[in-house]
């Protein structure tokens, strides 16, 4: 019997400054998350996840671009992961692969670009955790968002 | 800004019928392959499917790619190609006339304890019988490292019949993770 799915969780907009957005207490109905990322900054900004609010180095990543000067690829880690630098014109969509799993490491596919910056990026990413994400803090540094800025977070059943 | 949101996911629902799981294998053990059959039947009136994984073969490496078959074709009808970071360097391919097409890299035996690959793989009127099938396919495993952007197509205009997905020199692990999904054209 098919099921319905591709519900949409929660969408945030804000209605002033932030630096950062906390999605909480996420139900383990689903089995992948999407979070859709349309935000409004003023200059460059770089743009942070980090889930259940661990801050120890548990992310790493790998990501392929293209801008206006090249292509390239990057592996790297840290106490975060990179979600990628936000100017005017950025929208991301990140897909947050089994992540209620409580028997594997969670993986986060991510497609992101900015015509400002003038580049486009996709990514994999890693969380070194088995525990089921509960929370996802998504903020950046060097800036803040704007009023309007929107998220949405998205749940799909398997 | 802190949201909490087990309230709106327990009152809201999906939008009926656009966007709907129409199989899940989880492997519990491993096996040499995942195979959604009887797509005639189980995927009757929807104009595209959508394939999400998560997934980690058996073979003694750090990653392995994962490769895709349709209808039990293994002749030389598919044609792939991708575009792919390692962390060091991009680098894009093109391969006419395989017996598969290439989904990407996932994590094996000998990477990180829990890490697997993931992949969401789009498969392009699949029931169309004027058209040939198309996929486009963003994997990728930080344990590898590996990110990859491919494309196939299967060069026959017969519907869709069944896919098998596998890792043709291991098996995929238990705790792998297999979803099908259609998607509805508009009424």
């Amino acid at each position: 019997m098919p099921t319905p799915t591709y519900t949409a969780i929660a969408t945030i907009t804000l209605a002033s400054t932030d630096s950062e957005i906390v999605f909480s207490s996420i139900p383990a109905t689903y089995r992948d998350l999407v979070l859709v990322v349309k935000p409004i900054v003023s200059t460059t900004a770089f743009g942070q996840i980090r889930f259940n609010g661990v801050s120890t180095s548990s992310y790493s990543w790998v990501y392929a671009y293209g801008d206006s000067g090249g292509a390239g690829s990057v592996a790297s880690s840290n106490t975060f992961i990179d979600a990628n630098a936000m100017n005017t014109n950025f929208q991301g969509i990140y897909q947050i692969m089994d992540y209620s799993a409580t028997d594997k490491h969670k993986t986060v596919l991510h497609r992101t670009g900015d015509l400002t910056a003038n580049y486009v990026v996709m990514q994999a990413s890693r969380f070194a955790s088995t525990a089921a994400i509960t929370s996802i803090n998504f903020f950046v540094t060097s800036n803040t968002f704007n009023a309007r800025t929107t998220l949405s977070l998205y749940g799909i059943e398997a | 800004m802190l949201i909490p949101i087990g309230f709106f996911a327990a009152s809201g629902g999906a939008a009926a019928g656009s966007y709907d799981l129409l199989a899940t294998e989880i492997l519990t053990s491993s096996q040499a392959s995942v195979t959604f059959s009887s797509l005639d039947t189980l995927a009757a009136g929807y104009q595209h499917l959508q394939i999400r994984m998560v997934a980690r073969a058996t073979f003694s490496n750090v990653e392995r790619t994962f490769i895709c078959r349709v209808n039990s074709d293994s002749g030389n009808n598919y044609d792939h190609h991708g575009l792919f970071g390692t962390g060091s360097s991009v680098a894009s391919y093109a391969s006419t006339s395989q017996a598969k097409i290439d989904l990407g890299s996932f994590a094996a035996n000998n990477a990180a304890l829990g890490a697997f690959g993931a992949g969401v793989m789009d498969i392009l009127d699949p029931f169309e019988t004027s058209k040939y099938t198309t996929f486009r396919t963003l994997s990728g495993a930080q344990t590898t490292p590996h990110i990859t952007l491919r494309s196939g197509l299967w060069m026959n205009t017969a519907a869709l019949t069944s896919i098998e997905i596998s890792e043709p020199t291991s098996n995929i692990a238990a705790g792998s993770r297999f979803s099908l999904y259609g998607l509805k054209a508009s009424a």
